[in-house]
Parts: C-alpha cells; structure tokens; sequence
C-alpha cells in the first residue's frame, strides 16, 4: 500500500465547504494511493469495499477525511454511501453534515 | 431508511462435512472471517462448520461505531432465529464462538428450552454475559493500546509492537498535543516497527481505528447481558489463549457455571484461531463427540 502521507494532522481542512466534484476527487486520490492503483481506474461507482480496502483501512479513511474536512463524518456514512460518489455527494449535498441514511 | 448495501449473509456454512455433527460458531467482527479457514478445514473431517457472521447485523456494526450505545436486545432473538432456520438448535450441535461471539453464544444457549439446546457449549476467550465488565475498564488509552497493538498485527499477520515499545510521543509540531493523541502517535511508530501499521497511517486514521475498536469493545462486553451462571446446564467449554483478553478478575464469572473446564491455548487472543497448535486443540474440542463432563471443573492454570 503506498503511503499518501507520513505525519500526523498535517492534512489542513479544508477553508471553503468543498463541493461534490472536490470530495469525490479527493477520495480517489486517497483510494488510488492507498490500493497502489493509477487514479484514472478508480471507479467511482464500485462499492468502497470491493477494493482492497479492509475495514481497518476504510476506517483510516474516513479519519483522514474527517481531518480534511474539518467536521466529524457520521461513523455509518460509508454505510449508507458506500461509493465514492455517493458519498460525495451525500457531504456536498448535506453541508458535510453528519446525518447516516437521511 | 436506506438499505443496507451489506448484503452477506447471517450465516454460511464454512465447510462441507458430515452432516449428523454440526459446530455453530458466532463471530463477533473485528477479524475478517477469512480467519476461520484453519479452523474450518479441521472441523470438516468431523461435521460441517457454520458461521454467524455479526457484522451482517447493520445494528451490530452501528454499535461500534456510536460509542456502544445501540440496542442490541434484539440480537439474541435474531440469531436464534437463523441457528432455528438452519435446523441447528438441536443436542447434535456445539456452539461457539470467539470473543464477543462466545459470550453471545452463552447468553442464546441458556434461553432456550432444553430440547433445543446444542450438546456442549465452547467458548474461544470469551468474556461471561454476567461479567459487568464496562466502559472504565477500557477508558485508559495507554492500558487499551498493547491489546490494540495485537489486534491490528493479528490482521496484519505480524508479530505484535513489544508494549514496553509503546510510550506517549508528541506528534510532529504538536509538542502540546493532549496525552491520548500522544500515546496513539508513540503507539504508531511501535506499530510501524513490526509492520503492524502501514506509514500510510496518519493520527487522524489511528484516531478513528482506534475509536472504533474501543467502541467495539465496549459494545461486545455489552452482549447477551442478563443471562445467569447457573443457566448454562450445557457442558461448557472455555478456550483462553495464553496470553488472553480476559481480565484474571473475570475469571470468577466463569466460575459459577457448572459443568465448565477450561482449555489454554497458544498464541494471544487475535492470533488464536489461526496459530497451527492452537487450532488443532480448538478443533478437537468443537469436534468432541460426547458431552461428558471430565473434571469438575476448574479453572486450570494459565
């Protein structure tokens, strides 16, 4: 797996509420660096899971987007939205809010 | 609400095997259920292993993930529900389970009607339902990190960061970080030195594993509550590993069932159903035939 970055909260957040385009852009970067696959085959339509991302490392994920965000991302988002779009979608559309499943 | 986009199934069956034996095994996450194959390929030449896998439970997973604060009164009843569908809440079936999975077998078996009772009870480090074990107990960061460090080389299939290696450590131009952030960054680079973690890893990432895995914690010390010692009239069987989750004060909630004997294995809590030696004394124990009780049990020595 290759290291997207080595330090502590070095990910600043982000200063304006990032919109849907910026998110899902994010999250491919992050899962391409984190599964060792070019960007350009990252889909975002595939289900976070069916990469090779365990539970652990989604977990590490949803830290790291936390960080870049600068809000708390609901712990069942993933759940709820489990694609890369999807989920862009869902922080964009909420304000990066917090409420699984509405 | 959304469906749930989780579509495995409660149960499966692991390996095809003779089916008069059953071993019924509940599996509380944490681990991928991919760790079960060892012992799986085992119990096969003895009857056929199933598994439950909890984290197809969206409340199960839920509870993990909100600070253990989910109802779980309900999952007795659906695990029970699936066990009944698949016919194997009979004599002719040995539950199980490990860790959290265990306790959760326990409190099943001890409410159901003796007919529909399995033959034998075998529990892989479990935790009783009665133990009362709460949040204090795993509210100290830097007493919960040795057995976090040997989960996450479980997974990794390393060996475990040496906790005397683990010491707080301010994270990089964040010399006034508070103590928790301190202890997961000097945890992280304990980590890294045995492969535990990948340098991947940043505190944000460690922040929310290790949130989760203290929220799963908690949330297994919560599961099968209410059941009583006394109702386990099954012959029981406790496998600790050697270097076991369960607190030594707990030890006397197991006590209390009769018919219980306990079995030590090698290997540490994570690493339990995958280690060779280990596998092999848990199998013959799923896979034993009668239900008799050999000692009045004690609690052997560790």
């Amino acid at each position: 797996m290759t290291a997207p970055h080595e330090t502590g909260d070095e990910h600043a957040p982000t200063t304006v509420a990032p919109d849907a385009d910026t998110i899902r852009e994010w999250l491919v970067t992050q899962v391409a660096a984190r599964t060792g696959v070019p960007t350009s085959e990252v889909d975002v339509d595939q289900f976070l899971d069916e990469f090779q991302l365990d539970s652990t490392e989604a977990l590490v994920l949803a830290g790291e987007l936390e960080n870049w965000l600068g809000v708390e991302v609901s712990p069942t988002a993933l759940w709820y939205h489990p694609t890369i779009a999807r989920l862009a979608r869902h922080l964009a559309a909420s304000g990066i809010g917090n409420d699984a499943g509405t | 609400m959304t469906p749930a986009p989780d579509t495995r199934p409660l149960l499966r069956q692991l390996a095809r095997g003779p089916a008069e034996r059953r071993a019924a095994l509940i599996h509380p996450g944490g681990l991928p259920a991919t760790h079960y194959r060892p012992l799986a390929a085992a119990l096969a030449a003895h009857g056929t292993p199933y598994l439950v896998d909890l984290d197809a439970l969206p409340q199960f997973v839920f509870a993990a993930r909100h600070g253990g604060d989910t109802d779980l009164s309900g999952l007795v009843d659906t695990v029970t529900e699936v066990l009944d569908a698949h016919h194997l809440l009979d004599q002719r079936t040995t539950l199980g389970g490990w860790s959290g999975g265990g306790t959760l077998a326990c409190a099943i078996a001890t409410g159901l009607p003796p007919p529909r009772r399995p033959g034998r009870l075998v529990l892989l480090d479990s935790l009783p339902p009665w133990s009362g074990t709460g949040a204090d107990s795993i509210e100290d960061t830097a007493a919960l990190l040795p057995e976090f460090g040997r989960y996450l080389a479980a997974r990794a299939g390393v060996p475990a960061p040496d906790p005397g290696a683990i010491r707080p450590a301010p994270p990089p131009g964040q010399e006034q970080a508070n103590s928790h952030d301190q202890w997961l960054w000097g945890f992280r680079q304990a980590a890294l030195a045995v492969g535990a973690l990948d340098e991947g890893v940043g505190l944000p990432g460690l922040r929310k594993v290790f949130q989760s895995y203290r929220w799963g914690l908690l949330r297994n010390r919560r599961l099968g509550s209410g059941a009583a010692p006394g109702a386990v009239t099954m012959p029981t069987t406790l496998i600790r590993a050697r270097d076991s989750i369960i607190p030594d004060d707990d030890v006397p909630g197991w006590r209390a069932v009769p018919h219980l004997r306990t079995v030590v294995v090698p290997g540490n809590h994570y690493t339990m159903l995958t280690e060779p030696a280990s596998v092999e004394l848990i199998s013959a124990e799923l896979a034993e035939d009668t239900p008799a009780v050999r000692d009045p049990l004690r609690l052997g020595p560790r």
